[in-house]
């Protein structure tokens, strides 16, 4: 009988301690993954995150830092392994693709189709894939010029008069030039060697790859050669070896040419005017509009990047980290971009007091009309591979720009042609 | 009579066995972890595998793509076979000789040895960058060492022409550690050889070629059997030094296994990038077996060939 009830109370005592565990309801948790992990980047967004997991007990969403440059494997290896985060922020020119090789979630039946007008448009149209939704867009980037305010005054130019056709810019640079006694160039104007590219260039003048649906290459059209051959010109006029033997002598963020004043022009991302208040807070320069041919700015003028929020395939709460993805593009893409300067996907990040103030931010939105953000083709990611190959024949003169682009026209089309037959089976 | 065969035949099983033992460790990782996913990308060979969504039997449009479809394929064929051709040879030489040297016996050559055998102990991406300064056209250590003489240094890794040497440059590191197996293989020459090749009047280079280089053959044989499939398959350092990994400039450092590691994790073409792999296969088993047909006529075994 002792027995018994000893066995009773045992049993009891256990039910009564277990009781939390089996009736409190488990807190979903949400791994959400990105590429973000440096002291500048990290504690904006884990204050985003704080703010959503204090205001949802039942929803806690765990950071995970992957390195930029693995996150694309290690997504694609945990979705095929069936155990991927629940969030990844992930590049925006290739949700598409991810999307028809069935990695990523549609978001479409969680309602995501209505939040359409909360984003801008031209990123909105990156999340799409056969009229369904993979993602929401969280920020964009554009390429802006940025000049070094006290070196056209050393030279007699106009701090507040930028460049802006392609004549003035080169007409600028030819004045920025400074060689020592020996001859060696001690300032190098500009070079479209340096920043912006060949893909850059081209857009700004108008030109383009692809077709409008991005899958036809017209790689050596006459625009396209023409680009090149001003590239050609202009880096032959300071040599290609000391172009790369001066660019060489450079290397890290710190380390910038322009920061140096080694180089009074440079082409990059609106977020550099953090670097350059970072390490030269005190640098004298102006941000201007990438200078075009004929002075008149365009909606390719410049092109932007940038990311978007998705919910990888199979993963364990997509309802929840649908919800999350959602706070994360609106409210926390406004405290994202308020620390970091990108320009964000939501409008009504736009009206918000801190952003409007800033006339870093003011400028990116100023130029945000001329900016494009185009998808990548999605038969050859890898063509960037074929045209960076052309211009390097072209400026080391191993080939007139018309033979290197007809020759990566050509290979471009094969590639394409055979991933069309493997995408059609 | 028959008890002493019986029991000879007990001891081969039993060596038999212990032979079997021993290899075991390496024949079960090979079929639990390595035979599955080779079955496997062979298939895939045949397919137009992505990973994700689709693996659909395509005959051999992969290996026909690869093979008439495809200029890059040859550009990387070219420049891993063009490497392998220069890194080889030299990484045998730089390691014989400094096994040479290691050999002779002067005070503190222990030190010696363990000064050169610390590049083995560093490898990796951390040595890639290390490469990235030795090879800075400005300031780089090995211009450097060019402009005491009067040389302007090439551009290495920024100009298509001077890129893969900077590479076969750098496998030179490589080939320090490898001096470990030859300094082995030359303390196993009795010093009989070189006092009865002293009295015949033999010395110095002539006694290096005809002593020294038989008696060590197999060990170079070795390192040429795994250098040339090594150097095939060399990828790491293209993808930590070239500009983003893409094996520029103008395509003269994507090496095969760079460009079968685009296709594969950039383009999320697996199918052909599994092609690749085993042609790769077949061309490091054709070398292998040209080799181990030719090393009669220069490899020499002690106690005659097996």
């Amino acid at each position: 009988m002792l027995k018994r009830i000893c066995l009773f109370l045992v049993l009891s005592m256990l039910v009564v301690a277990a009781a939390p565990i089996i009736f409190a309801k488990e807190p979903v948790v949400l791994d959400l993954w990105s590429h973000w992990g440096s002291e500048q980047r990290r504690p904006t967004i884990n204050k985003i995150v704080a703010t959503w997991n204090e205001a949802h007990p039942d929803v806690q969403v765990k950071y995970t830092f992957v390195p930029f440059d693995q996150k694309d494997q290690k997504y694609l290896a945990s979705v095929a392994a069936g155990n991927p985060c629940d969030v990844i922020v992930t590049d925006i020119r290739t949700v598409a693709i991810r999307a028809a090789h069935k990695q990523n979630t549609d978001l479409t039946k969680y309602g995501a189709a209505k939040m359409r007008s909360a984003y801008a448009e031209n990123l909105w149209n990156t999340v799409l894939y056969k009229g369904r939704v993979y993602a929401l867009p969280f920020v964009t980037d554009t390429r802006v010029l940025f000049y070094d305010k006290d070196a056209f005054k050393e030279v007699g130019l106009d701090p507040e008069k930028p460049p802006a056709t392609w004549k003035e810019f080169e007409e600028y640079a030819a004045k920025l030039d400074k060689k020592d006694a020996d001859g060696k160039y001690v300032r190098i104007g500009f070079s479209p060697r340096f920043s912006f590219g060949y893909d850059g260039w081209v857009p700004n003048a108008g030109g383009s790859f692809w077709d409008r649906k991005f899958e036809r290459p017209q790689i050596n059209s006459k625009k396209n050669i023409e680009v090149l051959q001003w590239m050609k010109n202009w880096v032959d006029k300071y040599g290609l070896s000391t172009l790369d033997t001066f660019k060489a002598a450079f290397g890290g963020q710190m380390n910038s040419p322009f920061i140096a004043g080694k180089t009074p022009f440079h082409i990059d991302v609106i977020t550099y005017a953090a670097t350059i208040k970072k390490y030269k807070p005190d640098m004298n320069y102006g941000m201007a509009f990438i200078p075009t041919p004929n002075g008149k700015q365009h909606k390719s003028a410049t092109w932007g990047g940038g990311f978007v929020v998705e919910v990888p395939r199979g993963a364990k709460h997509p309802k929840e980290a649908y919800e999350f993805a959602k706070y994360f593009t609106t409210e926390g893409a406004t405290v994202w971009c308020r620390e970091q300067y990108d320009i964000p996907a939501y409008l009504a990040a736009y009206r918000d007091a801190q952003l409007e103030s800033d006339p870093v931010f003011v400028f990116a939105e100023k130029v945000m009309p001329y900016t494009a953000v185009t998808p990548a083709p999605f038969y050859a990611q890898t063509y960037g591979d074929y045209i960076n190959k052309a211009v390097d024949d072209v400026l080391a003169g191993r080939a007139t720009p018309k033979e290197a682009l007809d020759r990566a026209q050509e290979s471009v089309l094969k590639l394409v042609a055979q991933n069309k037959a493997n995408e059609g089976r | 009579m028959a008890d002493a065969r019986a029991g000879r035949r007990v001891l081969a099983r039993r060596q038999i066995l212990a032979g079997y033992m021993f290899v075991a460790p390496w024949v079960l990782g090979f079929l639990f972890f390595t035979a599955g996913p080779m079955i496997f990308s062979f298939i895939a060979s045949f397919t137009n595998y992505d990973v994700t969504s689709r693996f659909d039997l395509i005959g051999l449009a992969n290996f026909r793509n690869m093979l008439f479809n495809d200029s890059r394929f040859w550009t990387a064929l070219y420049n891993t076979a063009f490497y392998t051709l220069f890194a080889v040879p030299l990484g045998i030489i730089v390691g014989l000789t400094l096994a040479v040297l290691q050999n002779v016996r002067v005070p503190g050559v222990r030190y010696f040895r363990t000064i050169f055998y610390l590049p083995a102990v560093l490898t990796g991406v951390p040595v890639y960058m290390l490469w990235l300064w030795i090879l800075n056209p400005q300031g780089g250590l090995v211009n450097a060492a060019l402009g005491l003489f009067g040389i302007t240094g090439p551009a290495w890794l920024a100009d298509a022409n001077w890129a893969k040497p900077g590479y076969i440059l750098m496998s030179s590191w490589g080939a320090c550690a490898g001096s470990l197996m030859y300094l082995a293989a030359l303390k196993g020459i009795p010093s009989q050889m070189y006092e009865v090749a002293e009295l015949d009047g033999a010395r110095g280079l002539r006694r290096f070629f005809a002593i020294t280089v038989p008696l060590i053959s197999p060990v170079i044989f070795f390192r040429l059997v795994t250098g040339i499939s090594g150097s095939l398959q060399m990828f790491a350092p293209a993808l930590v030094m070239s500009e983003s990994g893409a094996g520029g400039p103008s395509d003269s450092t994507l090496f095969y296994g760079l460009y079968l590691w685009r296709r594969a994790f950039v383009e999320l073409n697996m199918g052909y990038a599994s092609a690749m792999a085993w042609f790769l296969l077949g061309l490091v088993l054709v070398l292998t077996v040209i080799q181990l047909k030719l090393q009669h006529r220069w490899v020499f075994y002690e106690g005659g060939e097996k």
